[in-house]
């Protein structure tokens, strides 16, 4: 597909401004002081609107843009029902975490269980579960937009895709480790307004198409998309077999429950400050999100009603170009003059997207590194401010440097498989830990450890031995078959496993020897906790915490 | 004049009424707790340095985000397994017509749009809760 554009001079102009736009506000929103935690949580000057919008911005991934558009174009009803899960996800998450995770002066998630439980096993667990989270999330991330930025530049060929992901990658890890988590706020933000204007357009030129009625246009799609009626009712995606409606189901409780908790995600809410604020976030990010939902399903259907399904499954059979494809078909000029104003800008405004998802997704990662594991456990109280900033930006160059090679990796990849791990172990591992840790005052280091490792081992097994890796067309071994677990999405195997293992691990887990109250470590993190917020644990607090790694609390 | 009883006159202190309480019953009081007795495992101080009964998370007061966090997850869970399971439509006549998960859908949204609206209005005396605690 790559090698139907040509070059265009708009789109190196365009393109050059939005990357000039945004690296000169990560530039003047970074901060100059040596602090980390001006570093990892400096959005607390952002009102509730921008961290409603900057939360809003980690959440819609260019994943969530184009794969949704694409199953909605494809599958008609079962793509209605993923957006609808995507709402629905982030509303669950700021209604639940919103409170315990905001405004108390944590930087990672590991600070936030290592306040309960036990330091040295939450913050090495929260380390290995954030980077097995997010590091297939950034390679997926780098792959779509280096694919976008060599069709935006038209020029062909997997070497200039290859480049192209260097490149966003590089930009990646600038902004990351120039801005730090104010810095990427604020290219959230913008992302967040050029995603709206973008589609806002996009959605009106299709209505438009259909006389501004929206009954023609769900009925043209239902025409053109060789189902007939039956394509605004689930079951296109994958089949009407029983295996397929479990995996409707599995996919939906997957984003239902998963697609929010993601570290990125949980890092925003760290800097909001008080109820209210979160609040006002909360309706702030959740009326974006649902915005762009409704939007998101206009632009689907009118890829069907006005491209139609042959084409677009021609393009790409798992329908992630249905954006694009669209696009140049609502440009009349696109074909003839290779100069279409409508695609350079929603091309640019697909690659900011990604580029801003791929850089907080790199500040999650890095931090969880630098902060729990070099700061907290391999080097605890020896690590001046200056230095664990510094460890905190190679931590960034280092994640860099693995997703890109990871990226060029898994080029050719189907990016679902991946898509799919970041979540269905994010609400299989991540999700317990987090709400138990947070919720459950019985809950044991043992609970974390079989919930975290337990559900990421078992997200991994029935991943690998799904349809998705081998025996089918679109597997990542289309020529092997060692396939034995029936879904593609194991999710609604792992996710209660996973609860069920956080809980049987607490009440049933053994009772390891109780840690000797100490006075390194915990210690200097319980101060800097108090001083930001209302959290103090004293050493008879860190007595509880050792008791209640034994099994449960006394 | 100072001999009639209603001349208003001045105390140098304020005139304290006390009604003396009748003694109560020992059966009302109940028995008295044995200083030396040891308090059972299910009871530990909270964070007033009250006892109380610990209770499991399930028979505990959910807050009401975590309700309606179920509410909206349940609907919508529901309507994808009615969505899947059922697949049929209802007619409406004249070539329309919805299937009952596209009802449910509906009824999801209308509990999104519902929650999120008393979270706004609920935020402020949240925040006064919290700032007080």
């Amino acid at each position: 597909m790559s090698g139907d554009f040509e070059p265009r001079t708009l789109s190196f102009v365009l393109f050059a401004c939005f990357i000039a736009v945004s690296f000169l506000l990560c530039i003047l929103a970074a901060t100059d002081s040596d602090d980390p935690s001006e570093f990892y949580i400096g959005t607390g000057s952002l009102g509730p609107m921008q961290n409603g919008l900057a939360i809003a911005g980690d959440y819609i991934s260019a994943a969530t843009v184009l794969s949704t558009t694409g199953t909605i174009a494809i599958a008609g009803f079962d793509g209605v029902l993923i957006t609808m899960s995507t709402v629905v996800s982030i509303l669950l998450f700021m209604l639940v975490m919103a409170g315990p995770l905001c405004g108390r002066g944590r930087y990672t998630l590991g600070d936030v269980l290592a306040e309960r439980l036990s330091e040295r096993p939450a913050r090495i667990g929260t380390a290995v579960l954030v980077l097995a989270v997010t590091m297939p999330l950034l390679t997926v991330q780098l792959n779509g937009a280096g694919d976008m930025m060599s069709l935006l530049i038209g020029i062909p060929g997997s070497a200039s895709v290859t480049g192209c992901t260097l490149f966003i990658g590089s930009l990646m890890v600038c902004y990351a480790a120039l801005g730090g988590m104010k810095g990427t706020g604020f290219i959230q933000i913008l992302k967040t307004v050029i995603l709206l204007g973008a589609f806002i357009l996009l959605a009106v030129l299709v209505v438009k198409r259909f006389d501004w009625n929206p009954a023609s246009l769900f009925g043209a799609a239902a025409d053109k998309s060789g189902y007939g009626d039956a394509f605004w009712e689930s079951g296109r995606q994958f089949g009407d077999s029983v295996t397929g409606k479990l995996e409707v189901i599995s996919i939906q409780l997957t984003l239902a429950v998963g697609a929010a908790c993601l570290p990125h995600i949980t890092m925003r809410l760290h800097p909001i400050r008080g109820a209210r604020a979160a609040r006002s976030a909360t309706t702030w990010a959740v009326g974006a999100v649902a915005v762009l939902g409704g939007l998101i399903v206009i632009v689907g259907a009118g890829a069907t009603a006005i491209v139609g399904t042959p084409a677009l499954r021609a393009a790409d059979p798992t329908g992630t170009n249905s954006l694009l494809l669209l696009t140049r078909a609502l440009d009349p000029e696109a074909e003839s003059a290779h100069r279409s104003l409508l695609f350079t800008l929603v091309a640019c405004a697909v690659v900011i997207t990604t580029l801003a998802a791929v850089a907080g997704l790199t500040l999650a990662a890095a931090a969880s590194l630098a902060h729990d594991v070099l700061a907290k456990v391999l080097l605890p109280e020896r690590l001046s401010p200056v230095r664990e900033l510094a460890a905190a930006r190679a931590a960034i160059v280092g994640v860099g440097v693995v997703a890109v090679a990871l990226a060029m990796v898994t080029q050719a990849w189907n990016r679902q498989i991946l898509i799919s791990f970041t979540f269905t172990a994010a609400a299989s591992a991540l999700l317990p830990v987090l709400l138990y840790g947070t919720l459950w005052r019985g809950f044991t280091v043992t609970g974390m450890r079989w919930a975290m490792y337990g559900g990421l081992g078992l997200t991994f097994l029935t991943i690998v031995f799904s349809p998705a890796v081998s025996g089918g067309a679109l597997a990542v071994f289309p020529d092997r078959d060692f396939h034995w677990f029936p879904l593609r999405n194991p999710g609604l195997i792992t996710i209660p496993a996973g609860f069920l293992l956080g809980w049987a691990g607490s009440r049933l887990g053994g009772r390891p020897s109780p840690e000797p109250p100490s006075l390194s470590g915990a210690q200097g993190e319980d101060a800097k906790i108090s001083r930001h917020g209302r959290t103090d644990r004293s050493a008879t607090g860190r007595v509880r915490t050792a008791r209640r790694e034994g099994g449960g609390l006394a | 004049m100072s001999d009639h009883a209603w001349v208003q006159t001045t105390h140098p202190h304020p005139v304290r009424t006390a009604e003396v309480m009748p003694p109560r019953p020992p059966e009302a009081t109940g028995p008295r707790p044995d200083p030396g007795t040891v308090p059972s495992p299910g009871f530990r101080p909270d964070h007033r340095g009250e006892r109380r009964a610990r209770r499991s998370p399930w028979r505990r007061p959910w807050p009401w985000t975590a309700r309606a966090a179920c509410a909206a997850l349940a609907c919508h869970l529901a309507a994808v397994v009615v969505n899947c399971t059922a697949g049929g439509g209802i007619d409406i006549g004249a070539g329309g017509g919805f299937t009952v998960g596209s009802l449910l859908v509906g009824a999801d949204a209308v509990v999104l749009v519902t929650v999120l609206v008393r979270a706004e209005r609920r935020a402020p005396a949240e925040d006064t809760r919290e700032r007080e605690r």
